[in-house]
């Protein structure tokens, strides 16, 4: 796979729901074997993980009562925050682009603390660009702006 | 069981950025259907997070264990993929067929909702970590490692590995 297929492919594994990476193994598993392959670096991706986190689970289980690990799960409680608003950050740089996105981010924010179900939000959000993009050739350009943003470094992407 | 499927199912749909904007939703229904203690939720979310993968997915993962053993676990997880796989597929179909950009139009819009969605989960990730009676030497340390986390992140550019490796001495270290 070259470099261009690739960088078309991570944005492409971004955009659908759930993780980066899985999503990133599932599509480079059907672009090289088909459903098989898609299948086959799927189940590659995720059974590690599944046995780490089942691992680290059970570790928990057998050392909980012990205060250093419960003093060092809080501190790692603090240092996942810290990752999450780092990919808030992220994300807001590369999509905040023009008012009108400044504008969906704000309302839904404030939909959320009034306990709109996200899912609402985010056909909302679709619906509202989608409408607004229809005619206008501005906002063909802004499309195009922020699509280079988003490689840096995608290493973070692992966890999330 | 069913119902930890059919609600991993829907969290599938609506894991857009990665999952981070699920752990609030998850929460709140681990809560209600009481398949978990909240403090054992805390913890078990910190678990989530220092696995490699997705953390949603990680945290269904545990619920589900949990809740029904390794079955559990294993439907949770496929409750939670399934979604994703069927909407990827149907993405290369019509990403070959989108003369108009509609694709990069929805994602033009549900980006600065995802960024949001992300926002309001760290939020009430603070929000269930901290409480009105916490005592001030435990809220300064949480305030420090989430600063200097952060630095870590944007100006030094550390992977992530080590900002649980930090924010687990630091925790250790202050907590214990």
């Amino acid at each position: 796979m070259n470099e261009e297929e690739l960088q078309e492919t991570l944005s492409l594994a971004a955009a659908a729901p759930g993780g980066v990476a899985v999503n990133a193994s599932f599509l480079i598993g059907y672009r090289l074997g088909g459903l098989k392959g898609a299948a086959a670096s799927a189940s590659g991706a995720i059974i590690p993980t599944c046995l780490v986190v089942i691992v680290l689970f059970l570790l928990y289980h057998r050392f909980s009562d012990s205060l250093k690990v419960k003093g060092a799960l809080r501190g790692i409680g603090w240092g996942i925050v810290a990752m999450i608003l780092f990919t808030v950050f992220r994300l807001g740089k590369a999509s905040i682009r023009d008012t009108l996105t400044l504008a969906i981010a704000m309302i839904s924010l404030i939909l959320l603390f009034l306990e709109v179900h996200p899912i609402w939000l985010i056909t909302g959000g679709a619906a509202v660009s989608v409408l607004a993009t229809l005619g206008g050739v501005k906002r063909a350009k802004s499309l195009q702006a922020g699509q280079s943003k988003a490689d840096v470094d995608n290493s973070y992407m692992y966890f999330i | 069981m069913a119902g930890l499927f059919w609600f991993f199912l829907q969290m599938g749909f609506v894991s857009f950025g990665g999952g981070y904007a699920l752990i609030p939703l998850i929460e709140r229904e681990t809560e209600r259907q009481a398949w978990m203690s909240n403090d054992m939720l805390v913890d078990v979310i910190a678990v989530a997070g220092m696995s490699p993968g997705p953390i949603a997915v990680n945290l269904g993962m545990l619920v589900g264990y949990q809740t029904y053993g390794v079955i559990g676990a294993m439907i949770s997880v496929l409750g939670l993929l399934l979604p994703s796989m069927v909407m990827i597929a149907g993405l290369i179909y019509f990403i070959t067929r989108d003369h108009k950009n509609y694709l990069k139009r929805c994602m033009y819009g549900i980006q600065p909702v995802v960024a949001a969605l992300i926002l309001f989960a760290a939020y009430q990730l603070c929000a269930a970590h901290l409480s009105a009676s916490m005592p001030i030497k435990e809220v300064l340390p949480a305030i420090l490692i989430v600063a200097v986390c952060f630095y870590m992140l944007f100006r030094l550019r550390l992977h992530p590995f080590a900002i649980l490796l930090f924010s687990g001495i630091c925790g250790a270290a202050f907590y214990a």
